[in-house]
C-alpha cells in the first residue's frame, strides 16, 4: 500500500472538502458521490451536435447523388446519436467499478478476441475485414469494441498488479494481450485504429507506472512489423507521398493535397457553412474521415481551432476525472478513455493536415458512422461516471 | 490551463492529507510518480495540439492565397471569351469594322451522356470532323469547344437537338461592315480576334481590349453546377482619316484602271497635303476581310506601303526641288538636252531627242538628260541629302504594319554611274506613300507632313485617348515649292501629264514610267513597266495629293496614258466630295500662267477642256455640306425599292443593302428596330440607309415573329470553318 499524499485537487474543492470532509467520509468509505462533470458533458454534447450538422453539410450532395436524399446521412447520424446518447446515459448511471469484476472483463476480452478472429474469416467488405454485418442495417466493427476491451482489461489487470507494476512479467503479460488485440486490428487491416490502440496501451502502461525503459523492449516486435509493412511498395510510396504530397498529388498525395486545399482555402473565416466546394467529390470521404477538412474550409481557422480546443478541453476534464478517481482502476479507465478519444481526434485532424501519413480513422463524435459514434458516446458516458467519483 | 492544478501549495497538501488519510486504505492508489506521469501525458497532448494549431495557421493564413488559387484552379474551368474589339470608323463616323455577338457551342464531356451519338449528330449538323469532335467529347476536361462562332441557323438547329451537356457561350466576331472596301487599311483578325493585318494588327493592343472568361464551377467529376462571367473589357474605338465615299470611288477607279490596262495590280493613295491625313488608300487586287481564308497572299499585300518600286520620272521632283532650293536653276534656265544622249562614266543614257529646253520644259517633257545634268550639278552628296529630307529611304511612320523603307543607299555607296540613274528615278526604290508624301510636301509649301491614317482613338466610354498630331518638317523653302508647283502644273497643262487635267480645278503633277527589272535577266525590261502619276490639286491651295501607280500594264504603258486619267478621275471626285468649289475657267488661267516659262510653242497643245466637263454638275459648297453625302452624284437613278430590314441582324441587313447597292449606317446592338428610308421607298444607288439596332427588338422577334427562313435559304457557305 502506497501513500497518496500528493494527489492534488483545486483549492476551492479542497477547501470545500475540508468543511464537508467528515460528512463525505461518513457517506462512503471508499468514494464520494459528486455530481457528473457538467463541463465535460457539455463539451461532448456540443461536439456531437456540431458533428451532426457538419455531417449534413459534408454529405448532402453525396447523399443526393448516391441515395437521392440529401438527408440520408444526417438521418442515420441522428439515429446513431440517439442510440449513443442512450448508451451514454446508461453508462453515466452504471458505477464504473462494476466493470472491474472478472465476470465482466473476461467475457468482454474473450468476446472481442473472438469477433476479431471471426471478422478476419468473413468475406471482405470494401476490401477489408472490418465489418460484421447482419442484414442490411446492422453492422459492427470489432475494432470499435476492441478500444473498450483494451482499456477495461488494462485497467483491471494493472490495478490487480499494482504492487508488481514495475516487474517484467506484468509488462510482458499486458503487452501480450495488448499486442494480440492490436495485431488483430492491424490485420483487418485497420492501421489507424491499431495505432490509436497502441497509443492507448502506451499511455495506460505509462500512467500505471511501468518503468520507461521497458518500453524500449517494444521495439523488438514493432520494428520488424514496421519493416515488413514498408516492404510493401505501395506503403513506401505512401510514405514518400506523405513527405511531399504535392509531388504525388495525382496519386498517393491526392487525399492530403485535396484536404490541405480545402482547409487552406477556408482561410481565417471560412467560405461559409455549406458553401464548401472541396466536398464536391474532391475530398475523399468528406463526411467521415475528412470531415475536419470540410470544417476547415467552411468555418475557417475560427471553426477548426475551436473544435481542436474543445477536444483539448475534453482531455483536460478527462484527466481531471482521472486525478480525482478514487481507485487506480478508475484512474486508468479515465486516462485510457480520454486518450482513446483525444488521440483519435488529434490523429484524424493530423491526417487532414498532413502532419501524419494518411490513415483512415474517424473523428470521434463528429464523423458520420454508426457504431463508432455510439461507442465513443458510451466511452464518454463511462468517463463521465468516473468523474462522479471523487476521493473521499 | 491544463497545468493549473499541478502544483498545489505544500501546506494545503499537508493539511488535506489528514482528511484523505482515512479513505486511503480503501484506495489501491498508484505509485508515487502517478501524478507526474499524468502531467507528462497532458504536456504531450498540449504539444500535439500546438502542432495542429501551427499547421492550421500555416495553411489557413500563410498559404491561404496560394491554396485558394489552387482550389480555384481545380474547381473552375475557364472558357476564354474573345474580346470585344473597338469599332473602326472613317472620318465621318461611319463604321468600317465592328464586333458582333455570335454564339459558340461548348460541351461538358461529363454531362454529355452518349458521346458517340452526340458526335454523330453535331458533326453532321455543324460540318466538323466527327472523330476530332468525339475525341474532345470524351476527354477529361470540364468544358470543350464543339464549334465556335456559329451562325444563326446552326444555333437554331443545335437548340432543336436539345442534347444534354451543351452550352452556348456569347462571343464576339469581327465584322467588316463595308466588306472588301478599305480592307488593306483595316486588315483582318484571326479566329481568336487577334489583329493580323492593317490597323487591326498595328493597333491591336489598343483595339483589342481584354478577353473575358466564363468560369464554370465544376466538381471533381467535371460536372458544372454554377458559373460566373468575367466580362470582357471592350477595346478602344479608332477613327480613321479616310473617307468611306472617297475610298469607294478610289477603289472603283483603280479596279477599272487595272482591269482595262490588263495590269498586274495597282495602288492609289489620296491624302490632304496640309494635314497628312490619308483620305483613301487602295490596292488592287484586294480581298474581303470577312473571308480572309479565301484570299491569296498577293490580294492581301498592301502595295502602297509594303512594296517599293523604282519610281522613274516622278522622282525627278526631288532632283528639281533640290536644284531650285540650292538656286542652281530657275524655271527658265536653259538646259541642253544633248539630242537625247548623255555619257555617264562609260555608260550612255538614251532619251528623247530634245535640244535646248528651259528647266520647266525639261520637267514637263520629262527629259532624262536634263534631270541627269541637274543631278550632276547638285553632286552626289547634295542630291542624297535632299532625297533623305523628302523622306525616302526610311519609313514614313504611317500606322500600317510591314511598311517598307524603300531602297536607297547613302551617297558614299554610290557607284560612278549612279548619278546617271537616281535623278531620273532609277536605282532607288520608293513606296507609293513616300512618293505621295513628297508631292504633298511641295503642295504644302515645302513642309513635309507625316502621312497618317488614324485621326483619334477613343476609349469605349468615349474619352479621347489619343489625337494624332502629325510630325512636320520644312524640306524646301516656300519659294522653291511655289516655283515647283507652277512647273508641275506645266506637266499637266503642256507636258506628259495632260490626261491628268481636271475639269474645274487646276492640277499639277508628274508622270512616271519606270522600266521594271526583268527577274529572268536582271536587266531593265522593255515590256514590263510601272506607270505612275502623282500630283495635287487645286494648284493654288492644294486640298488633295494623289498617287496612282499601275503595275505592269499590258499594251499602253506610259504613266501619262495609264495613270494620269485615273488621277484626274479620282482627284476630281475627291474634290467634289470634299466640297472644294471649282474655279471658273481653270484652263485659261493655267495657260496664262504657263506662258511665262514658254520657249517653244506649247500653247497650241493647250486644248480647252470639253465644255461638258467644266460645267459638270458641281455642287456649290453649301449644297455639298447639306446634302447627305453620296446622294449628289446619282440622284437620277432613284429606282431601287428600299428593302425591309426590321428584325434582321446587322450582317443580314448589310447583305441585303449591298445587294441593292445601298450603303448602311448602323448604330446600336441587336437587330434592326428602326430604318430610314422606310421599307418600300424608292431610293437611288449609294443612298445611305440609317438603321437603329436594339436588343429589345430581339426579344420581340423571338416572341412574335415568324420563324426564320429555312436553313437552305440563308447562305451558310461562308467558306470552310474550322475550330
Amino acid at each position: 500500500m502506497t501513500t497518496s499524499d500528493r494527489v492534488p485537487a483545486p483549492r476551492w474543492k479542497r477547501e470545500a472538502e475540508l468543511v464537508s470532509g467528515r460528512v463525505a467520509q461518513a457517506r462512503s468509505q471508499s468514494a464520494r458521490g459528486l455530481p457528473v462533470d457538467k463541463v465535460m458533458l457539455a463539451i461532448v454534447l456540443g461536439i456531437t451536435l456540431f458533428g451532426a450538422v457538419m455531417v449534413y453539410s459534408a454529405s448532402a450532395i453525396l447523399a443526393e447523388r448516391n441515395y437521392g436524399n440529401q438527408f440520408y446521412f444526417l438521418g442515420r447520424q441522428a439515429m446513431w446519436v440517439v442510440v449513443g446518447l442512450v448508451a451514454m446515459a446508461a453508462a453515466i448511471c452504471i458505477d464504473y467499478r462494476h466493470y472491474k469484476r472478472p465476470v465482466v472483463i473476461i467475457p468482454l476480452l474473450a468476446g472481442t478476441l473472438a469477433l476479431l478472429v471471426v471478422v478476419l474469416l468473413l468475406p471482405r467488405i470494401n476490401e477489408t475485414h472490418r465489418w460484421i454485418r447482419y442484414g442490411r442495417y446492422v453492422s459492427l466493427q470489432p475494432s470499435e469494441l476492441t478500444k473498450l476491451a483494451l482499456v477495461a482489461f488494462l485497467g483491471f489487470f494493472l490495478e490487480r498488479k499494482t504492487k508488481a507494476v514495475e516487474s517484467w512479467s506484468t509488462f510482458v503479460r499486458a503487452a501480450i494481450v495488448g499486442g494480440v488485440l492490436i495485431t488483430l486490428v492491424g490485420a483487418e487491416p485497420d492501421l489507424g485504429t491499431a495505432l490509436a490502440l497502441g497509443l492507448v496501451f502506451l499511455t495506460m502502461m505509462f500512467q500505471a507506472g511501468t518503468p520507461v525503459r521497458y518500453f524500449a523492449a517494444l521495439a523488438i516486435p514493432v520494428a520488424p512489423a514496421i519493416t515488413y509493412m514498408l516492404l510493401k511498395p505501395w506503403r513506401f510510396q505512401r510514405l514518400l507521398a506523405f513527405l511531399d504530397p504535392w509531388k504525388y498529388q495525382a496519386t498517393w498525395g491526392f487525399q492530403p493535397v485535396q484536404s490541405m486545399i480545402a482547409i487552406g482555402s477556408g482561410g481565417a473565416g471560412g467560405v461559409g457553412f455549406a458553401q464548401g466546394r472541396q466536398k464536391l467529390f474532391y475530398l475523399p470521404a468528406p463526411h467521415t474521415d475528412f470531415i475536419f477538412a470540410v470544417i476547415g474550409e467552411e468555418l475557417g481557422l475560427i471553426g477548426a481551432a475551436t473544435l481542436v480546443l474543445l477536444f483539448a478541453l475534453l482531455a483536460w476534464r478527462g484527466f481531471r476525472a482521472a486525478r480525482f478517481a478514487p481507485d487506480l482502476f478508475g484512474q486508468l479507465l479515465a486516462v485510457g478513455l480520454t486518450t482513446m478519444i483525444v488521440a483519435q481526434a488529434f490523429f484524424n485532424i493530423s491526417v487532414t493536415l498532413s502532419l501524419v501519413p494518411t490513415k483512415g480513422i474517424p473523428l470521434p463524435f463528429v464523423s458520420a458512422g454508426g457504431s463508432s459514434l455510439a461507442i465513443s458516446l458510451f466511452a464518454a458516458g463511462v468517463l463521465l461516471n468516473v468523474s462522479k467519483h471523487g476521493k473521499a | 490551463m491544463l497545468e493549473e492544478e499541478d502544483a498545489p501549495p505544500a501546506q494545503l497538501v499537508r493539511t488535506g492529507r489528514a482528511s484523505y488519510q482515512s479513505a486511503a486504505n480503501a484506495m489501491s492508489m498508484a505509485h508515487k510518480s502517478s501524478d507526474r506521469r499524468l502531467s507528462i501525458i497532458q504536456i504531450a497532448i498540449v504539444l500535439w495540439m500546438m502542432a495542429i494549431g501551427a499547421k492550421l495557421l500555416w495553411l489557413q493564413v500563410k498559404q491561404h492565397d496560394w491554396l485558394l488559387t489552387r482550389a480555384a484552379h481545380q474547381q473552375q474551368a475557364a472558357i476564354d471569351l474573345s474580346p470585344m474589339r473597338g469599332v473602326i470608323t472613317d472620318r465621318n463616323g461611319d463604321e468600317l469594322a465592328r464586333s458582333v455577338a455570335v454564339k459558340s457551342l461548348y460541351a461538358s464531356p461529363a454531362e454529355i451522356g452518349d458521346a458517340s451519338a452526340a458526335a454523330d449528330s453535331l458533326s453532321d449538323l455543324l460540318d466538323i470532323d466527327r472523330d476530332e469532335l468525339y475525341k474532345r467529347l470524351t476527354s477529361g476536361r470540364a468544358a470543350v469547344a464543339v464549334k465556335r462562332k456559329l451562325d444563326d441557323d446552326e444555333v437554331a438547329e443545335v437548340s432543336k437537338l436539345a442534347l444534354p451537356g451543351l452550352r452556348f457561350v456569347n462571343e464576339m466576331k469581327r465584322f467588316y461592315v463595308t466588306g472588301a472596301t478599305a480592307s488593306h487599311i483595316l486588315g483582318f483578325v484571326d479566329f481568336d480576334e487577334r489583329g493580323v493585318g492593317g490597323i487591326e494588327l498595328s493597333y491591336d493592343k489598343v483595339i483589342r481590349g481584354q478577353g473575358g472568361r466564363l468560369l464554370l464551377d465544376v466538381d471533381a467529376l467535371n460536372k458544372s453546377y454554377d458559373h460566373s462571367v468575367e466580362e470582357p473589357v471592350p477595346g478602344a474605338n479608332v477613327s480613321l482619316t479616310i473617307d468611306l465615299m472617297i475610298q469607294n470611288h478610289v477603289e472603283k477607279a483603280l479596279a477599272e484602271a487595272v482591269k482595262s490596262s490588263h495590269a498586274r495590280g495597282g495602288t492609289i493613295v489620296v491624302l490632304r497635303p496640309a494635314t497628312g491625313e490619308i483620305l483613301a488608300l487602295a490596292n488592287y487586287p484586294s480581298f474581303d476581310p470577312n473571308d480572309v481564308s479565301e484570299s491569296t497572299e498577293i490580294q492581301r499585300r498592301d502595295r502602297a506601303v509594303e512594296t517599293a518600286f523604282e519610281p522613274g520620272s516622278i522622282f525627278k521632283l526631288v532632283t528639281y526641288a533640290a536644284a531650285l532650293n540650292e538656286h542652281l536653276i530657275r524655271p527658265d534656265t536653259p538646259i541642253d538636252c544633248g539630242g537625247g544622249q548623255i555619257k555617264i562614266a562609260d555608260r550612255i543614257v538614251h532619251d528623247h531627242p530634245y535640244g535646248v529646253l528651259t528647266a520647266a520644259q525639261a520637267l514637263a517633257k520629262s527629259s532624262n538628260v536634263a534631270a541627269i545634268k541637274i543631278g550632276m550639278k547638285l553632286g552626289n552628296e547634295r542630291l542624297a541629302s535632299y532625297i533623305e529630307r523628302f523622306g525616302f529611304g526610311r519609313r514614313t511612320g504611317i500606322e500600317l504594319p510591314a511598311e517598307s523603307r524603300g531602297l536607297f543607299q547613302p551617297a558614299s555607296e554610290w557607284g560612278p554611274t549612279t548619278i546617271g540613274s537616281i535623278p531620273m528615278g532609277h536605282e532607288i526604290g520608293v513606296t507609293a506613300v513616300q512618293a505621295a508624301a513628297a508631292y504633298a510636301c511641295i503642295a504644302n509649301g515645302g513642309e513635309w507632313v507625316k502621312p497618317h491614317l488614324i485621326s483619334r482613338i477613343k476609349s469605349a466610354s468615349g474619352d479621347v485617348l489619343e489625337e494624332t498630331q502629325p510630325e512636320r518638317r520644312q524640306v524646301v523653302t516656300e519659294a522653291t515649292a511655289a516655283t515647283l508647283k507652277a512647273m508641275l502644273e506645266g506637266v499637266v497643262v503642256q507636258g506628259t501629264g495632260k490626261a491628268a487635267r481636271l475639269g474645274g480645278y487646276r492640277a499639277a503633277g508628274k508622270t512616271g514610267t519606270a522600266q521594271k527589272i526583268d527577274e529572268a535577266t536582271g536587266h531593265y525590261s522593255n515590256v514590263h513597266y510601272v506607270a505612275s502619276f502623282v500630283g495635287f490639286a487645286p494648284v493654288e491651295n492644294p486640298e488633295v495629293a494623289c498617287i496612282v501607280s499601275i503595275d505592269d500594264p499590258v499594251g499602253a504603258h506610259l504613266g501619262g496614258a495609264i495613270a494620269a486619267p485615273v488621277f484626274a478621275r479620282v482627284v476630281s471626285d475627291t474634290l467634289h466630295q470634299l466640297g472644294v468649289p471649282p474655279e471658273n475657267d481653270p484652263q485659261s488661267l493655267v495657260a496664262g500662267d504657263f506662258q511665262v516659262y514658254d520657249l517653244a510653242g506649247f500653247v497650241a497643245e493647250n486644248q480647252p477642256a470639253p465644255a461638258e466637263q467644266s460645267t459638270d454638275s458641281r455642287p456649290s459648297l453649301d449644297v455639298a455640306a447639306e446634302a447627305p453625302r453620296g446622294e449628289t452624284a446619282s440622284k437620277r437613278y432613284a429606282s431601287i425599292v428600299m428593302p425591309d430590314l426590321t428584325g434582321r441582324g446587322i450582317r443580314e441587313a448589310v447583305a441585303l443593302c449591298s445587294a441593292q447597292g445601298l450603303k448602311l449606317k448602323a448604330s446600336g446592338d441587336g437587330v434592326v428596330s428602326l430604318q430610314s428610308p422606310s421599307p418600300g421607298a424608292l431610293v437611288s444607288q449609294d443612298t445611305v440607309c440609317r438603321v437603329k439596332l436594339s436588343k429589345e427588338a430581339v426579344k420581340k422577334i423571338a416572341l412574335y415573329a415568324a420563324p426564320k427562313p429555312a436553313p437552305g435559304d440563308s447562305p451558310r457557305a461562308r467558306g470552310p470553318r474550322t475550330n
